[in-house]
């Protein structure tokens, strides 16, 4: 592959080689000397007092070396609300709350030693519904939340169990509504679902007698990890390590801090030996978080002519019993609340609301998935009343770039994409007006479109930062902080490289491809929000331009002929007023070497450095810029709905984004097809369910149903459109999110085009879909059936 | 999940059942019980079982709601929880007789969650299966020592 015409073309991972051996090495592999084991004892109440704690009999299993209880450990953990204990002090929140930690050195000792920790609670109230929680006579989920610190943007209320509370507000909502021809007024419902990462959490801890913090963990944000162990545990940044080598999977699980803190402390703990918890699924699934679940109560008004009026909107985030992200999921759900439209008048209240269940966290898209899931509905059913189509009724209610906009009163930028263009190509790729004919009487099919945009939700100082090294044989290495999770960024990066230098891909090295480490990586914020080759791209653009800097120095003294004269491309430095002036890249590495044995310069190391310039904070109404670059894009699908059962099957899905500028195709399309499963498994099969006293009733793969291969037989059309962005690398914004925020809607608006049938929670399973027909339109059902009966007889007569 | 079985029974059935239906009794017949309480209709016991690859303690709540000592019929409302689950179970048991003997017959509808929940139905009837065979056998030897 020739560097010039990379971009753009399908290239592989470039650690698929080391994953498909088997021979990239996941934190679970990693095994220090001494190393022992932790496994956790876990509340079994929702909501409990602690009496007392005897872990006598655990001390004396052969092999345990210690037994850690909440007491050990007074620190308050949490990225934007310091609301997490590190084991539980004084009383448990969720069943599943770790209460005790054990140590020993197999981790056979240790879950037999778990057995023997006897935990005496007092069993308290406990709040498990969402709406329950926010009576005045709740019970309180955190008694002190007034104590805790908070990130300033977030407002906790003490004495409520509100974790956070964000308003965003334009125009005059009430005032719109009445001006409406058409009110539409519903409620939906999302439940909590797990990330069902591959690789479960595991991390190692390692609290070296010197002082020193060392932790290797499959984490997306070593950085970010690190600033909140330095500030949990009041540690200097310069006294604590972060490994993090390549994950699999993370989808915002493992943004943020997640067990590190507690490994490090019972490192400290066993004597300053290394620590390592692995969680089992079942584990990960009950005391690890989840996504929020999620409930808006809507009321949208529309002009005849299809206008969107005004939108008012409560979301209500159940955060579990500690918010860690979910308190940004109501703030960006509450920002970005319009979607792709402009809205005259918009009134948002967004809570995160904390609640006696497993806690929750970032998750693939946070907040959009949610604020999408009514928005797109309404538009379909809006089209429906007012006898318009799904496609016009969008059209006309577009953001416009250079000339809208967003309730946030930020300007959509001249620059930020194609909508009109997004909806009009999966309009025409899905054949949204052919109506398709099912294959028997009791089944229909539909076709459902959505619209949706999305930007990193990030705070506003979110910065980024490269290194690049060019070696004596003229190879490269380029250094940042995102690491590989499966999501294509160190591919993207080393394609950028590639570019740039004009060397073949296989001459540039993603040094953090197989792990980045805080105290040798290149700093980046977090790899969360579809930043990463945004922000770092940037970056290395920069690095790339600092490096060359430093050749051209070099080469316009051995030319003698000045810098802006020099270029470098295909691996040669050379003039452009005399092409034949020529020399390799590799002669530079060092520092240049005359004949005679002199030199000039030095190693050539490129440094970048990307900041979000522009960005503030949101005030009390939602104003303000806190976005970089927003992403449009739509999914389409057409579906099959049987009436007798109410299994939807998939046809075919089309996938559209305007991402600016392909970088790699094959990572596009990786993206937009694996985000449509990920998608179809939270819009028809994921929930996770709790017994009435707060105990997860499906903590496995088996119970807890995501897509198989054999879920997936149909078609999956993706089309990138390049609108470039001026500030982007090469004009690119990120997608890794957005590929399945649109999903849900599409199915739900393909099951109503369908069939009339509205669809408020999901999951859109066989029987919830079953529930809906016959509820809604009991006649499609016994019309279904009588002629599935008919059909029968006719076989039978056969 | 539904669990049912029966389990032949040699010994007298009005002994039996009246065996059955003594708190005080029984609770001595089932296996892995380390303590134990009863009031009026209520036993609270604390026990220790395997199920499946899941060991633990439980603690265990059982209400006698109903007891027909003519039909031979009772029910049972049944809740524990460990560290590792948690499970509620509503239990019908009742004699049928047959041509020699009887069979004790159970019906129950369970609900576990926890860890426990991650086992396959068939592990947890078999582990319940087995339960109440080592109960009866051991409700067996008592009645015929009577």
């Amino acid at each position: 592959m020739t560097s010039n015409s990379i971009l753009g073309e399908k290239i592989p991972q470039v650690d698929s080689w080391l994953k498909v051996t088997g021979t990239l090495r996941y934190n679970f592999d990693i095994s220090l000397p001494d190393m022992l084991f932790a496994k956790l004892v876990t509340s079994k109440y929702a909501h409990a007092k602690i009496k007392s704690i005897d872990f006598e009999d655990a001390l004396k299993v052969p092999g345990v070396v210690a037994v850690a209880t909440g007491k050990d450990f007074p620190y308050r953990l949490g990225i934007y609300v310091s609301d997490r204990d590190v084991l539980a002090i004084d009383k448990v929140r969720w069943v599943g709350h770790p209460v005790a930690a054990v140590i020993a050195t197999d981790i056979g000792a240790a879950e037999e030693a778990v057995e023997k920790v006897v935990v005496d609670y007092e069993p308290l109230e406990p709040v498990l519904d969402i709406e329950k929680a926010l009576e005045n006579d709740s019970p309180l989920v955190h008694e002190h939340l007034g104590e805790y610190s908070s990130f300033p943007g977030f407002k906790p209320i003490p004495g409520t169990n509100i974790a956070n509370e964000f308003k965003l507000i334009k125009g005059n909502v009430d005032e719109g509504l009445q001006q409406s021809s058409l009110i539409i007024e519903d409620t939906f419902k999302m439940p909590q679902i797990s990330h069902a990462t591959m690789e479960v959490q595991n991390t190692i801890g390692y609290w070296r007698p010197d002082g020193t913090v060392e932790v290797w963990s499959s984490v997306q944000s070593p950085y970010a990890t690190r600033f909140l162990l330095s500030k949990s545990l009041g540690m200097p940044l310069n006294k604590i390590v972060v490994h993090a080598p390549p994950i699999g999977g993370g989808f915002g699980l493992k943004a943020g801090l997640g067990w590190e803190a507690l490994v490090a402390l019972l490192s400290r703990k066993a004597g300053n030996k290394p620590v390592k918890l692995t969680l089992s699924r079942a584990e990960q699934m009950i005391a690890a978080p989840s996504r929020d679940l999620f409930l808006a109560k809507v009321k949208a008004g529309f002009s005849k002519e299809g206008k969107f009026l005004a939108y008012k909107a409560e979301f209500f985030m159940d955060a579990g019993a500690y918010a860690d992200y979910t308190v940004n999921v109501s703030r960006t759900s509450g920002y970005s609340a319009e979607g792709a439209y402009e809205i005259e008048n918009v009134n948002v209240r967004s809570l995160a609301v904390y609640t006696n269940k497993i806690p929750t966290t970032a998750m693939r898209g946070f907040g959009h998935p949610e604020n999408h899931w009514p928005l797109e509905q309404i538009l379909d059913r809006a089209a429906h009343e007012l006898k318009m189509d799904p496609v016009s009724i969008r059209r006309i209610n577009l953001l416009k770039p250079g000339k809208s906009f967003r309730a946030t009163g930020e300007r959509v930028r001249e620059d930020e994409g194609d909508p009109e263009g997004v909806l009009k190509t999966a309009a025409e790729l899905i054949q949204i007006e052919k109506v398709e004919e099912s294959s028997a009487p009791w089944l229909v099919r539909g076709k459902g479109l959505s619209m949706l945009v999305k930007a990193p939700s990030q705070p506003s100082n979110a910065a980024a930062s490269a290194i690049v090294k060019l070696n004596e044989d003229g190879t490269i290495d380029v250094i940042t902080g995102t690491g590989s999770m499966g999501q294509g960024t160190p591919t993207g990066l080393a394609m950028i490289a590639a570019k740039e230098f004009g060397v073949p891909l296989e001459n540039v090295k993603v040094v953090q491809t197989e792990g980045v480490d805080t105290d040798r990586n290149a700093y980046t914020w977090q790899t969360v929000g579809s930043r990463g080759l945004f922000s770092d791209g940037i970056a290395l653009l920069r690095a790339v331009d600092d490096a060359k800097d430093q050749i051209r120095t070099m080469a316009s003294v051995v030319f003698k002929v000045p810098k802006d004269d020099l270029e470098i491309s295909d691996g040669y430095v050379f003039s452009k007023s005399h092409p034949w002036v020529k020399k390799e890249l590799k002669e530079f590495a060092n520092g240049y070497t005359f004949d005679d044995g002199t030199c000039i310069g030095g190693p050539v190391i490129g440094r970048g450095s990307y900041a979000p310039v522009l960005n503030t904070f949101l005030d009390e109404n939602g104003h303000g810029s806190n976005t970089v670059f927003h992403t449009f894009g739509a999914t389409a699908v057409e579906a099959e709905i049987n009436l007798i059962t109410g299994e939807i099957k998939i046809i075919k899905a089309v996938q559209v984004f305007d991402i600016g500028k392909i970088i790699n195709l094959m990572g596009l399309i990786a993206q937009a097809d694996g985000g449509f499963i990920m998608g179809l498994g939270s819009a028809l099969f994921e929930e996770i369910k709790f017994d009435d006293s707060g105990w997860v009733l499906n903590p496995n793969l088996t119970h807890y149903y995501i897509p198989r291969i054999t879920d997936i037989n149909f078609e999956i059309k993706e089309k990138f459109l390049e609108t470039p962005q001026k500030d982007g690398p090469f004009g690119a914004r990120g997608i890794g999110e957005h590929v399945m925020i649109g999903v849900a809607p599409a199915i739900a608006n393909a099951v109503y085009n369908a069939t009339g049938v509205k669809i408020n929670e999901l999951p859109m399973n066989a029987e919830n879909i079953w529930r809906q027909i016959t509820s809604q339109k009991p006649e499609l059902f016994y019309k279904a059936f009588q002629n599935f009966e008919g059909s029968l007889k006719e076989v039978t007569a056969k | 999940m539904k669990i049912e079985g029966c389990e032949k029974i040699d010994t007298d059935p009005e002994k039996t059942w009246m065996y059955l239906s003594d708190p005080e009794k029984i609770i001595k017949c089932i296996p892995g019980v380390i303590e134990w309480s009863v009031s009026q209709n209520v036993i609270k016991a604390k026990i220790k079982q395997g199920i499946g690859f899941i060991k633990g303690t439980f603690d265990i709540e059982t209400v006698i709601a109903k007891n027909d000592s003519l039909k031979k019929e009772a029910l049972l409302q049944l809740q524990g929880n460990s560290n590792l689950g948690n499970f509620k179970a509503n239990i019908t048991i009742y004699l049928n007789k047959l041509e020699n003997a009887h069979n004790l017959c159970y019906a129950a509808d369970v609900n576990v969650s926890g860890m426990i929940g991650t086992l396959s139905s068939s592990i947890v009837a078999n582990t319940v299966k087995k339960i109440v065979k080592d109960l009866l056998n051991c409700v067996a030897e008592k009645v015929a020592s009577l």
